[in-house]
């Protein structure tokens, strides 16, 4: 297998293959196969050969991923890291602990200042896996919670992260112990060493502080599922049970149900309000409602009652009445020049169609109702066939038939 | 008193046996949520005059009637609606044991596991008596079955075009009737053998 022989010759090829880098760094946590990777290289599969024979890519049967080393290198330098460490915090510890024993017991100076470099160095390095393990922890567990659907790998990724949590607290504590207890670091021989142990320190207990807060959460989200996980029980137990007919007799729903509080279990109601009459009449837009309401329901009303039969044949047919109408002006004039009383006058008047006695009769009582006032009513009566009369004259005529009448 | 906004709207809307959930898809509904939120103790006191209790839950809100209990009509009304509540949430615990609140699906979701699912298929045949359209075909069922959830306020229509259903922080107001309901020893021993056995 060839190897890179300086740091210069490997950052030449990781720089000539950064589009494929960065694009398989992309797809990481996919397998990727020979045609989707061969047009990030122009299609040369002598290039992709080459690659694998340096290691920079690992080929798994026909799929192709980023080299381990590389991709672990590439999510811990650019803080995008998905998993937590713990043991790389103890293993920093571990060799903290080698090399402050190394510095105690070396002589030479420039060996010792080795060393406290070293120290440093991994301090340092505590430092950015400790907060980068904490927000990673973070996430995951909201993102376990919230994403994950199939509910008992969400339980068990939940437990997981609660194991992992303890771990990491449990090494932060030695750390801080570590820091806090040894004269070595209380005593640090310089101003630089002196301030990332300080900031170490304080960073530890920032993220010891968050790591209780993630506790409760973990503990919270942990308590949520395995409610939920109760309550699908309940569920089909109950349905369950249902279905067998046993509701009654095996549990006591009916009176849990009657204690229900609320009205969304009882059957929808709708209030019945009347309208307050003080409105109808202040209210002119309402008044108009109510109108076109009102000629909306009369014309239904209307149109149900109203339905008349189907027209017979004989009521298509037409028929003809006469009302016969009389010049009663021109009658009374007539009257007036002749030298009669009222009924004989009419009686024997020739109309210009016949007219029976009875028409003759009305005749005379709307003429005697009509010219009252200027009609002369006698006392006298007479007789013709049943009917008596009075004898009725016009005005100017008043004293001829006074002496008619006396003479007769 | 001070004037609390929209009181009379959040009566209208509660009184007619609705609820009020922080996450309802209907923003109106999302702000009286907050109001009451913001002034429950004056508007308890308010409702609680006209003879009705504004009830808490989980990130909900109801009505509750003084008189409701003495009443045998309402109770046999609340038992046959509690009957259909639990064949209601046996048949979507069936489809997914993560349907509770905050969950979102679609009818296309449930028919495809219907159709490989029997136990599921015959829940909603079950389902299908409850509902007007017992002739339908499934999808008729279950969109029967859907508006009458959402009617009753336990998912609404998030999304009209992709037909996403969302359910209701109300859900949690089932969940709690079913974890009222206490299931007598001898039913629960064999239940817990049953399930230590099943999970062996």
């Amino acid at each position: 297998m060839p190897r890179f022989r300086t740091i210069e010759e490997l950052l030449l090829e990781l720089y000539r293959n950064r589009g494929l880098l960065s694009g398989m760094f992309g797809k990481r946590y996919l397998s990727v196969t020979e045609e989707e990777i061969l047009p990030l290289l122009d299609d040369d599969p002598e290039k992709l050969e080459r690659l694998v024979g340096y290691g920079i890519l690992e080929k798994e049967h026909n799929t192709y991923s980023l080299d381990s080393q590389l991709r672990e290198f590439f999510e811990e330098f650019l803080e995008i890291n998905e998993e937590v460490h713990v043991l790389y915090i103890r293993e920093y510890l571990d060799k903290i602990d080698n090399l402050r024993n190394y510095y105690l017991k070396e002589t030479n100076q420039r060996r010792k200042n080795q060393h406290s470099q070293k120290i440093k160095h991994y301090l340092r390095r505590i430092n950015r896996v400790t907060l980068g393990n904490v927000k990673t922890l973070r996430k995951k567990t909201d993102d376990t919670y919230k994403a994950e659907t199939n509910y008992e790998v969400k339980r068990d990724t939940l437990k997981d992260l609660r194991d992992q949590r303890d771990k990491l607290e449990g090494v932060l504590q030695a750390v801080e112990q570590r820091l806090s207890d040894e004269l070595f670091f209380r005593n640090a021989a310089d101003e630089e060493f002196l301030f990332i142990i300080h900031l170490t320190k304080i960073n530890i207990q920032s993220a010891r502080h968050n790591l209780l807060e993630i506790q409760q959460q973990i503990i919270d989200y942990l308590n949520q599922v395995e409610h939920r996980s109760a309550v699908i029980e309940k569920v089909l137990r109950l349905k369950d049970i249902k279905d067998k007919m046993q509701l009654n007799e095996l549990t006591d729903f009916e009176r849990q149900v009657k204690d229900i509080a609320g009205l969304p279990a009882l059957k929808r109601e709708q209030f019945r309000t009347r309208l307050p009459l003080r409105l109808i009449s202040e209210d002119e837009q309402l008044h108009q409602l109510i109108r076109k309401v009102a000629a909306k329901k009369h014309s239904r009303h209307l149109e149900k009652f109203n339905v008349a039969d189907e027209l017979a044949d004989k009521d298509l047919e037409d028929h003809y009445k006469t009302a016969q109408t009389y010049n009663l002006d021109k009658l009374f004039k007539i009257f007036q020049s002749k030298d009669q009383d009222l009924f004989r006058f009419i009686l024997w008047h020739p109309f210009n169609r016949e007219v029976d006695q009875r028409e003759r009769l009305k005749l005379f009582c709307r003429m005697a109702s009509k010219f009252a006032d200027r009609l002369h009513f006698t006392h006298q009566t007479e007789q013709y066939h049943h009917w008596e009369y009075a004898l009725i004259y016009p005005n100017n005529k008043k004293q001829s038939h006074a002496r008619d009448t006396q003479k007769r | 008193m001070p004037e609390i906004p929209k009181s009379d709207k959040i009566f209208d809307w509660l009184s007619k046996g609705n609820f009020i959930s922080s996450n309802a898809v209907d923003q109106d509904l999302r702000h009286y949520y907050a109001i009451i939120e913001e002034n429950f103790s004056a508007l308890y006191q308010l409702y609680e005059q006209v003879g009705y209790s504004l009830e808490e839950g989980n990130n909900y809100y109801h009505f509750g009637k003084k008189d409701e209990l003495q009443n045998s009509q309402s109770v046999e009304k609340k038992i046959e609606k509690a009957h259909k509540w639990i064949d209601m949430m046996a048949f979507f615990t069936t489809y997914d044991p993560s349907f509770t609140r905050g969950y979102r699906f679609s009818p296309s979701d449930v028919l495809r596991q219907i159709n490989v699912n029997v136990e599921l298929k015959e829940q909603l045949d079950q389902l299908s008596d409850r509902t007007s359209k017992k002739d339908g075909n499934y999808r008729d069922i279950l969109d029967s079955v859907l508006k009458n959830l959402r009617d009753e306020g336990f998912i609404d229509l998030e999304n009209e075009r992709t037909q996403t259903y969302k359910v209701l922080d109300a859900w949690h107001y089932l969940e709690q009737m079913v974890m009222a309901v206490n299931i007598s020893e001898e039913e629960t021993d064999s239940g817990e053998a049953r399930t230590s056995s099943s999970s062996h």
